[in-house]
Parts: structure tokens; sequence; C-alpha cells
């Protein structure tokens, strides 16, 4: 039997299930699908020719990328985001010889957009940093389950997320603590996984795991906290 | 739900690498075909996947084009 006829004999069973048992309701379940490798839509057409090799084609194209993440690192100021991003691929040619071609360059433009940041964060004001004791990324992870558990207590289902309005998530976005908010941010916005983003924040993966959960967490609370109407924000993690 | 299935505390756990895509292939197959079973676990996958949905909305945001101007002139500028 070829693999191509048994995929298909899979799926005529899920199918016949499907129907049965919740009248083929459900989808197949599947990780979100998360295209690493293709090049981002916009912005190649209009690129200028810049000297060093490379730079345009593979750094470039990602400046929508870089913009949003310097948006959600400046709490969505779009001034110090334009600075921020200009700063970033002005360093970024500067070091082009650094880059290891071959590798991220996506994550590589991330690490020196943080790194310009936390600079200017450095001179500024001292930085936020979240307490982190009892990292427990096992522990965390239930709080997909308590998310729902809590919408569901409250009578909001899975439409709820699909009725949010982009300005409020963007601003609950922002609102949470600096350490939480960059690994939400390159994952569930930047699409890096849980070892790139490791290596643009300089921490270890374990860590990465447990502040994006409690991330989440904190933020899906803040989004059925508004949905309900019981106020912007609220502290999950407590 | 098949003996050797996984619990779902289990399924809980794991859900988020899971829709991450982070899990070894076995553990991430034993998620799928719990999901796939679970009366309970399929609306919580299902809840989790609206809000990836919203996430991958908010993503879709460009470069308004004055910055993107600027940034080249700026890298045009540094090349001279």
């Amino acid at each position: 039997m070829s693999l191509e006829s048994i995929v298909q004999r899979i799926r005529d069973a899920f199918d016949m299930l499907n129907r049965r048992e919740f009248g083929g309701r459900i989808s197949r379940p599947a990780p979100v699908p998360r295209d690493r490798t293709r090049l981002p839509p916009t912005g190649s057409a209009d690129l200028p020719v810049l000297e060093k090799a490379g730079f345009a084609d593979e750094a470039l194209p990602w400046m929508d990328a870089v913009h949003r993440f310097a948006r959600r690192l400046t709490q969505g100021d779009p001034d110090q985001a334009a600075d921020l991003v200009q700063d970033t691929f002005l360093r970024a040619y500067r070091s082009w010889h650094l880059f290891e071609r071959g590798t991220n360059c996506r994550s590589w433009l991330f690490t020196i957009c943080k790194n310009t940041h936390l600079k200017i964060l450095d001179e500024a004001r001292s930085r936020h940093e979240v307490a982190e004791s009892s990292l427990d990324s096992d522990l965390d992870a239930m709080g997909a389950l308590a998310v729902h558990e809590r919408a569901t207590a409250l009578d909001l289902d899975s439409g709820l997320f699909d009725r949010m309005l982009a300005d409020h998530v963007v601003a609950a976005i922002d609102a949470l603590p600096d350490d939480y908010r960059d690994v939400l941010v390159l994952s569930d916005l930047g699409d890096l996984n849980y070892r790139e983003i490791a290596q643009v924040l300089a921490i270890p993966a374990g860590t990465v795991k447990s502040r994006l959960f409690r991330a989440r967490r904190r933020l899906q609370d803040s989004l059925i906290d508004y949905a309900a109407g019981a106020g912007p924000t609220r502290d999950a993690s407590a | 739900m098949k003996r050797d299935s996984i619990p779902c505390d289990v399924v809980m756990q794991r859900l988020w690498a899971f829709i991450d895509g982070e899990l070894d292939a076995v553990s991430e197959e034993q998620v799928r075909q719990h999901l796939e079973l679970c009366r309970q676990c399929y609306p919580r996958f299902d809840f989790q996947r609206a809000y990836f949905r919203l996430m991958q909305q908010i993503a879709a945001e460009a470069t308004p084009g004055e910055l993107r101007r600027r940034v080249f002139q700026a890298l045009l500028t540094e090349a001279v």
C-alpha cells in the first residue's frame, strides 16, 4: 500500500468519526503553520542599490517585521519606533560583514534592534525587570487551560478573539511588562521559534518558554477582561 | 479515548508548544490524536487557535512608506 493511500485512509477514518461524533464541526488539529522560509511579501520592488553585497536583498525585506518589533519595544510611539528602525538598519549595514550568510537574517536584525533599544533605555532610565522566581514552563503552560476556563465561566467563546479590535490588542500588548512583551512579540508577531528568541534576547530557552506562556496568559486575560467589560488590564500571573 | 493515549492535563501542558510547532514528533502526534478525539480539549485548542489568528492579523501591519524612504536614504548616504 502506498503512503498516499494510507494517508487517505486515515483522513477517511477521521472524516467519518468527525461526521458521526461531532457533526463534521472539527477541523484537523495542527500547529499554526509558520512559514519561516518565505520572504516577506512587501518591499522588494523598490529596494535601493547599495554597495554592500546582499544587504538590500537579504536585510531590507525584513523592514516590516523589524518595524513591528520596534513599535512594540517603544510601546507604540511612532517617532521612537521610526528612529529605532533607522538605527537598526544603519548598524546592520555597518556590521554587514559580521552577518553569517545562510543564517537567519531576521533574527540577526531583531537582535540588533533589541540591543539598540536596550542601549537607548539604559541611557534614559532603569529597566523594569519582571521577577522570575520559580520559572516553570510546564506550570506556566497550564495558563492555556486557565484562560479558557475563565472565558467559559464568563460565557465568552473563541469568537471573542475574532471580534477583537486590533487597536485594543496592540494597547494590551504594549501594557505587558518589558520582558514578557519582548518574547510575545518575537514569537506571536515576529514568528521566531523558541531557540531563535533565546538567541535574540540572550536568555535560556526555558526562560523563553516560561515568559512566553506567562505573557500569553496575561494578554489573553486582559483581552477577556476587556470583552467582559471588567476594565482593560488585570494582573493574571499573581 | 484509547488506553495508551495521554491524559487531558498533559495535553493542556503541551498545548501552546504544540501550536508553536515546538514539540518532538512523538509528543506532537500524541497531542494531535488526543485533540481529534477529546470533546473537552478540542474547544480549548480552538480557543487558542483563534488567539493566533488574531495575532497574525496584527502582524500584517506594514511599514509606512515615509519611513521606508527615510531608511533607504540613510543607507544610501552611508554607502557613499
